[in-house]
């Protein structure tokens, strides 16, 4: 292992990738599960979730790659709720993916500099303003 | 490891850079089922000056909101969770400081329009402030605080 892999920062930032796979397995099983005609709102947060995490993951990727460190790759599955295609519990699942997100987020800030630290901190914004979508409420400190 | 990692709980930063709280609360403990997040240095004289700074913004803000929320009583129920959210901020920075409200404004529309841009100004200095701390424990209490407060502006706004 090299030194790099390591460190507190890479750790933290392999530790957020994990979550994004989580969040791109999820929200991609709960845009399966969400109308997009009985339920549109819902659908298109649930859609544009899954882009933003598909994107915050290959970035990730990248940057990790980047170091000459291995990406933490995906599981093979993942634990996912059971919904049946009811709205309420699509919402409580996205939520619950997103405060997760958030968390990941909050700790790469604490854990890092720089651009690292700058990018953490708009996914953090980004990632308590999407979870309104979701039927979040107002905290006075998300991802903490 | 260093400084904060046993203590880095975000009630514990204030503290730990040498500020102290008007209601003369005493530091949390640190949570002892959630191992706190190692930060990435102990806090600086940098630190300490920039809890300053932005413990007088947000009691600033919070004065603001105050003023406003007196003067438009329709619009109290929003606003009130808007203060209370600059309280916790400011709490967690060492408690709130004695400010005066801004300039009277007397019409409505312009007193919103002028909060809303205290506000924006006040996010970006927190994610700011989030970016240039020495501690990363402090960092993530500006950037928690600066999404925060992102929430409920655009809850209000809904």
């Amino acid at each position: 292992m090299s030194r790099s892999e390591e460190s507190p920062e890479v750790n933290a930032v392999q530790q957020t990738l994990a979550a994004e796979h989580a969040a791109v397995f999820l929200f991609g099983y709960l845009g399966a599960q969400t109308s997009q005609s009985s339920a549109p709102a819902l659908f298109a947060a649930v859609s544009a979730a899954f882009e933003i995490h598909r994107g915050r993951r290959d970035e990730l990727v990248a940057a990790v790659s980047a170091l000459d460190v291995v990406p933490v790759p995906a599981a093979p599955s993942y634990d996912l709720p059971t919904v049946r295609q009811r709205p309420v519990a699509i919402a409580t699942a996205a939520l619950a993916a997103e405060d997760a997100c958030a968390r990941a987020y909050g700790v790469l800030v604490s854990m890092s500099t720089g651009v690292t630290r700058a990018w953490a901190i708009r996914a953090l914004t980004d990632s308590a303003l999407r979870s309104l979508d979701f039927g979040g409420e107002p905290t006075a400190f998300p991802g903490s | 490891m260093r400084g904060l990692a046993a203590t880095g709980t975000l009630g514990s930063v204030a503290a730990l850079v040498g500020c102290t709280s008007e209601s003369g609360g005493s530091r949390p403990e640190a949570d002892s089922a959630t191992p706190p997040p190692t930060p990435t240095s102990a806090p600086t004289a940098d630190d300490t000056a920039l809890v300053e700074e932005l413990r007088g913004r947000v009691s600033a803000a919070h004065a603001h909101v105050r003023a406003v929320r007196r003067s438009q009583p329709e619009r109290a129920a929003a606003l009130r969770g808007l203060e209370r959210t600059h309280a916790e901020h400011a709490e967690a920075l060492g408690g709130l400081i004695a400010v005066g409200p801004p300039g009277g404004q007397n019409d409505a529309r312009r007193a919103l329009a002028q909060l809303a841009r205290t506000e924006t100004r006040l996010i970006a200095a927190l994610a700011r402030g989030a970016r240039s701390a020495d501690s990363g424990a402090l960092a993530l209490l500006l950037a928690s605080a600066s999404a925060g407060l992102s929430q409920r502006l655009a809850a209000i706004d809904a």
